[in-house]
């Protein structure tokens, strides 16, 4: 026991450590570059890491670290932007569906089931395909590809809860329906939903940087992270930093986000 | 008998959601399919004679039942892009897929098995928190990156491979699977370690059940009791996780392949979708989510097959 | 044959360090059966463990010594089992001395066939062929009274009965033989009946095998019909012991006549109240529930009154019907015909478990004011002022206003789930297992406390049980209900 808790609390301290340096970083790249990302600079080409440019420079003579800080920049508009579309669609239907149960839930979960049965990046290359790529839409995309999984999560914390003896209590005293699912069970699933939305939030990023890595998600001028790593590629054997470093940013973000996801739950519990 | 009717009438119903889905939201994209194949200087009654030819003046769910008939007779339509049959376009890729995502499968068994088993058993010993950590490290590697980073060292550096020099399974198949591995072992090492988190604390759960403490009492060893008992109760969760996994499997091989240079369903997916070869791509969407569908209804009876508890 | 002698044990949790064996020693003749009782937390159970050698890793032996004679021969061997090594205990374990515990379900591996788990300690411990181990685990079921054995050590746990359950788990236990049996409350789980076939079945295995039984029970009434001896623990001591009979007539210590004060004497107070206000009444109730596509009866022409001031008592096994009798009181089931009539408000309901009845997120307070603040009731101060008085009348400090549910006692927290339920004005109160969570004294403390507010606020409750004894005591009235019909108890 005694170990066990070690091994919790360090995951949500780090995690919540990384995951705002992380964020900082990249908000930190909306305002101020060291160089403007997009200027080439000839004699630069696939330089080293040095001191003037920290993480060295690309095949067209770019700042790999201004890149960096402009790609996460997408990155993360995405990532933020998927969770609120499906974070706040899913739990409105896993909370109803979850509450009343009976035939609405039934569609509905189906519907779901088919859905999360079906990988979430292939639904966002469907509507891709459907209606193109480009940062907004690909948020927009992988937004309504979530919303099946926060649905889920949410609605079983919802139906656990219906049944628990304070709901009931609250039920037979007369507390409106909307009272008791937001003011009453709300509070108590919300570590069980922000941790998922820790996931979710990974998934979104893992999703946009495949699909940018493949050429459908963000496409130029925006930088983004998978095309980094999918440009450099070529290069790597003579300019790993091109490849190296970006996905480093990439593996550190979703490791904070994770091991927060992570914390929150074993701090604040799931509930169960 | 009654779960196993129950459990095909759902992947029925799912089916049929996804295909009225998928063919709904190919509809709606905007322009006309007839203009496109014939380009924008063909007539209007040259237009008007093919859209007549192929079916697209009749009613919706006309064209919906005759979408659905051919594509289980095995006609999937005609790319716009290469006028060919879908069909053949995808035919002799489907086995590479499906031989990526069967060597995903057992890298991750192969890994996540051993290590949980040997994590529960020295639960907050070294072993246990190393893997841990190693766990959730590599659980935030994207696959694609992996397999970048697997190119240049095994390829560039030790030379074990040639990226990019693809061996067909047609040439030579013991080739092609060895080809295959890395692909595969890039896809599975997060989806390894997830798996692991996850059947390390289902088992970790299991230990502390009551039945654990009577086969204690009746004079089992730890390992006796972790194998035959516990292991059995705990992989429950497991499977339906697996199962949840294929979809997620699939989706990475898309991107690996393009990392690796293998010609899999995946490739044929992505340049369509680039090419807005909408046949294409609504055929292979379609054939994944069977895929999909399928594979996650065999893990539901695997499942009942396993856990006794389960009736009806 | 067994001999404890000043065993100490503590639990390491954290930093704290909590005792809870402190100096035990007792004795165990052969062929003896021991009874060993008292609440939880009164280290019974964690005695029985260390002898069993399952005590958890985080439990601490500070001293003392564990004796066993494993042979009648006349020199006698004796081992100290708590300086046995591990695969040494191992040998002992399901070979010498077994164990059955409380709750037969979780206690046996769901996924295992009975016969696979009867014969387990015979894989283990003996060199037997596969037919003669088949042909011992036939034998030990029918020791242990179970009907077509050929037939039942193909089944899982999940196919039997509660009570045919803990006669397999008794049968994998004793099927080596063992010379001493330990049962950590193998009865609690269980309906009344099956509980007294339970304890006979227990008795004739002593007398047939001479096995010695070391009975672990919170239950005096059940530890006096079964034993020949009684330990009395509390707080990790022994505070009594005798003979059973001893015990009984002349109770030495306080904790032990609370004990036997807990048992029903048998005599009821049968006071009809035909003059009294109705407050509930239910007509020919039938209630149905849809499970999957079928629809099952479970109540069947169910009728009684209830009146003000009155205290009836409800008892069923699992399964009965109780808890639907309860939403159909509530008005939390539509699917019933007949009638279910309210001549005042609706009845507020207090739970079996205190920790889930309590929103976590929530502070005392808030929760106590909930009721009031729907009905848009009074200003912020005269609603805490309210609150605070209901806690002064299940006497609670006002301090605890601004607690929060994890930091009170569950013995508190039940009094706050009961103060909920009159913040509404209620007098009809429904309560469902409300005691079965708490331990006894703390028990007799909440009766009172129901017993005060009947009696002070002619408050009725409608009192849900599986435990006959406990009902018995305060109801005037007892329901039974079994396959969904009720009677009267006699």
């Amino acid at each position: 026991m005694k170990n066990k808790r070690k091994i919790n609390s360090y995951n949500f301290t780090v995690g919540l450590i990384l995951t705002l340096t992380m964020a900082g970083i990249m908000i930190l790249g909306f305002f101020w570059t060291p160089y403007d990302p997009e200027v080439m600079t000839g004699s630069l080409k696939l330089s080293a890491p040095a001191f003037s440019h920290i993480f060295g420079c690309d095949q067209f003579g770019r700042d790999v670290f201004s890149r960096i800080l402009n790609g996460a920049g997408s990155t993360l508009v995405i990532g933020v932007g998927t969770i609120l579309i499906g974070g706040s669609i899913g739990v409105l239907l896993g909370a109803v569906t979850g509450y009343f149960g009976g035939w609405a839930d039934e569609i509905i979960m189906r519907v779901n089931d088919a859905l999360a049965a079906f990988p979430s990046v292939l639904l966002a290359l469907v509507i891709i395909s459907v209606a193109g790529s480009g940062t907004y839409r690909v948020m927009l995309a992988l937004g309504i590809a979530f919303i099946p999984s926060f649905a889920r999560v949410v609605r079983g914390e919802f139906m656990r809860l219906r049944e628990a003896g304070y709901v009931i209590s609250a039920r037979l005293t007369g507390v409106s329906v909307p009272r008791i699912m937001f003011v009453h069970i709300l509070p108590n699933i919300l570590p069980a939903l922000l941790s998922a939305l820790t996931i979710g939030f990974n998934n979104a990023v893992l999703a946009e940087t495949g699909l940018s890595y493949l050429g459908i998600g963000v496409q130029p001028p925006d930088a983004s992270l998978g095309r980094m790593l999918s440009e450099s590629q070529t290069y790597f054997a003579s300019a790993p930093w091109c490849a190296v470093f970006p996905g480093l940013f990439l593996v550190l973000l979703v490791l904070g986000v994770g091991m927060l996801g992570e914390g929150i739950l074993d701090r604040f519990g799931g509930g169960r | 008998m009654k779960y196993i009717i129950k459990k095909v009438t759902g992947l029925i119903i799912a089916l049929l959601i996804v295909s009225i889905l998928a063919f709904l939201a190919f509809e709606i994209i905007p322009g006309d399919p007839a203009r496109t194949i014939l380009g924008t200087e063909a007539t209007d009654a040259k237009v008007e004679v093919l859209r007549e030819e192929m079916g697209l003046n009749r009613p919706l769910h006309e064209r919906y039942g005759k979408w659905v008939r051919d594509f289980v007779t095995g006609d999937m339509g005609t790319s716009y892009y290469y006028q060919e049959p879908v069909k053949e376009m995808i035919g002799d890729k489907i086995p590479i897929t499906v031989a990526m995502t069967v060597l995903s499968f057992v890298l991750i068994l192969l890994v996540s098995i051993p290590v949980s088993i040997l994590c529960v058993r020295y639960e907050n010993r070294w072993i246990d928190r190393f893997f841990l950590i190693l766990n959730q490290v590599t659980m935030s590697i994207p696959p694609f990156f992996i397999g970048i980073i697997f190119t240049v060292v095994f390829g560039l550096t030790f030379k074990w491979f040639t990226p990019g020099g693809y061996i067909s399974y047609k040439d030579d198949f013991g080739g092609f699977l060895g080809y295959l591995i890395l692909p595969s072992l890039a896809i599975a090492l997060p989806r390894a370690a997830m798996t692991v988190k996850m059947f390390r604390s289902s088992l970790i759960a299991e230990m502390r059940q009551d039945y654990v403490r009577t086969a204690y009492s009746r004079g089992n060893s730890p390992w006796r009791v972790l194998m035959k008992h516990a292991v059995r109760n705990g992989i429950l969760p497991v499977i339906t996780f697996l199962g949840m996994m294929a979809a997620d499997i699939i989706a990475n091989s898309i991107v690996i392949e393009q990392v690796f240079g293998i010609p899999g369903i995946g490739r044929t997916l992505i340049s369509s979708i680039s090419k807005r070869d909408y046949p294409v791509v609504e055929a292979v969407i379609v054939l994944i989510a069977v895929v999909i569908l399928v594979l996650n209804m065999i893990v539901d009876l695997l499942y009942q097959k396993l856990d006794k508890r389960i009736e009806l | 044959m067994l001999s404890v002698e000043n065993l100490k044990i503590h639990f390491d949790d954290r930093e704290s360090r909590q005792e809870v064996v402190r100096d035990i020693t007792f004795f165990m003749e052969k062929g003896e059966i021991l009874g060993l009782v008292g609440e939880s937390g009164s280290g019974k159970s964690m005695t029985a463990l260390t002898i069993a050698g399952l005590l958890k890793a985080n439990a601490r032996l500070d001293s003392g010594a564990v004796y066993f004679w494993y042979s009648d021969e006349p020199e006698r061997k004796k081992v100290n089992l708590l300086q046995l090594s591990a695969e040494e205990m191992r040998q002992l374990q399901g070979n010498e001395i077994s164990m059955i515990f409380q709750e037969p379900m979780t206690a046996l591996n769901p996924t295992m066939r009975i016969g696979r788990q009867v014969e387990e300690a015979l894989c283990l411990h003996t060199k037997l062929s596969k037919e003669q181990r088949r042909e011992r685990v036939l034998k030990t079921l029918e020791d242990v009274e179970l009907e077509n054995p050929e037939e039942l050590v193909e089944k899982y746990p999940h196919e039997l009965s509660g009570g045919m359950r803990q006669r397999v788990m008794i049968a994998a236990a004793i099927v080596c033989r063992p010379r001493l049996l330990i049962a950590d409350e193998p009865t609690t789980a269980l309906d009344v009946n099956t509980q007294a076939s339970i304890l006979e079945l227990l008795k004739k295995l002593n007398q047939k095998y001479g096995m010695s039984i070391l009975f672990i029970s919170h239950n005096l009434r059940v530890v006096g019909e079964l034993c020949h001896r009684v330990l009395v623990m509390k707080d990790g001591e022994v505070v009594e012991e005798g003979r059973v009979e001893e015990i009984f007539s002349r109770p030495r210590h306080e904790y032990t006549k609370t004990l036997i004060a807990a048992i029903p004497s048998g005599t009821m107070t049968n006071s009809f109240h035909e003059q009294r206000k109705k407050v509930l009444e239910l007509r020919h109730v039938n209630a149905y529930y849809k499970e999957g596509k079928i629809r099952r009866q479970i109540l069947d022409d169910v009728s009684f009154t209830l009146y003000e001031g009155e205290m009836i008592g409800l008892v069923g096994e699992s399964g009965s019907g109780k808890s639907t009798l309860c939403k159909c009181v509530l008005g939390l089931l539509k699917d019933y015909e007949g009638e279910v009539i309210h001549y005042t408000e609706r009845p507020q309901m207090v739970f079996q478990d205190p920790y889930a009845s309590l929103n976590p997120k929530k502070t005392i307070g808030w929760i106590l004011e909930e009721p009031l603040r729907f009905c848009k009731e009074g200003s912020r101060k005269s609603r805490r002022a309210k609150a605070e008085a209901m806690l002064e009348k299940v006497h609670l400090s006002k301090e605890i206003y601004d607690r929060y549910p994890r930091e009170l006692s569950g013995g508190q927290r039940q009094r706050v789930s009961i103060a909920l339920a009159l913040m509404t004005g209620t007098s009809f109160i429904l309560a469902d297992e409300a005691l079965s969570a708490l331990d006894v004294t703390v028990q007799a403390q909440i009766i009172a406390l129901l017993k005060e507010l009947q009696e002070q606020e002619q408050i009725c409750y409608l009192f849900v049980s599986h435990d006959l004894d406990v009902v018995n005591m305060i109801c005037s009235r007892v329901l039974v209900l079994k396959d969904g019909h009720v009677n009267w108890l006699e």
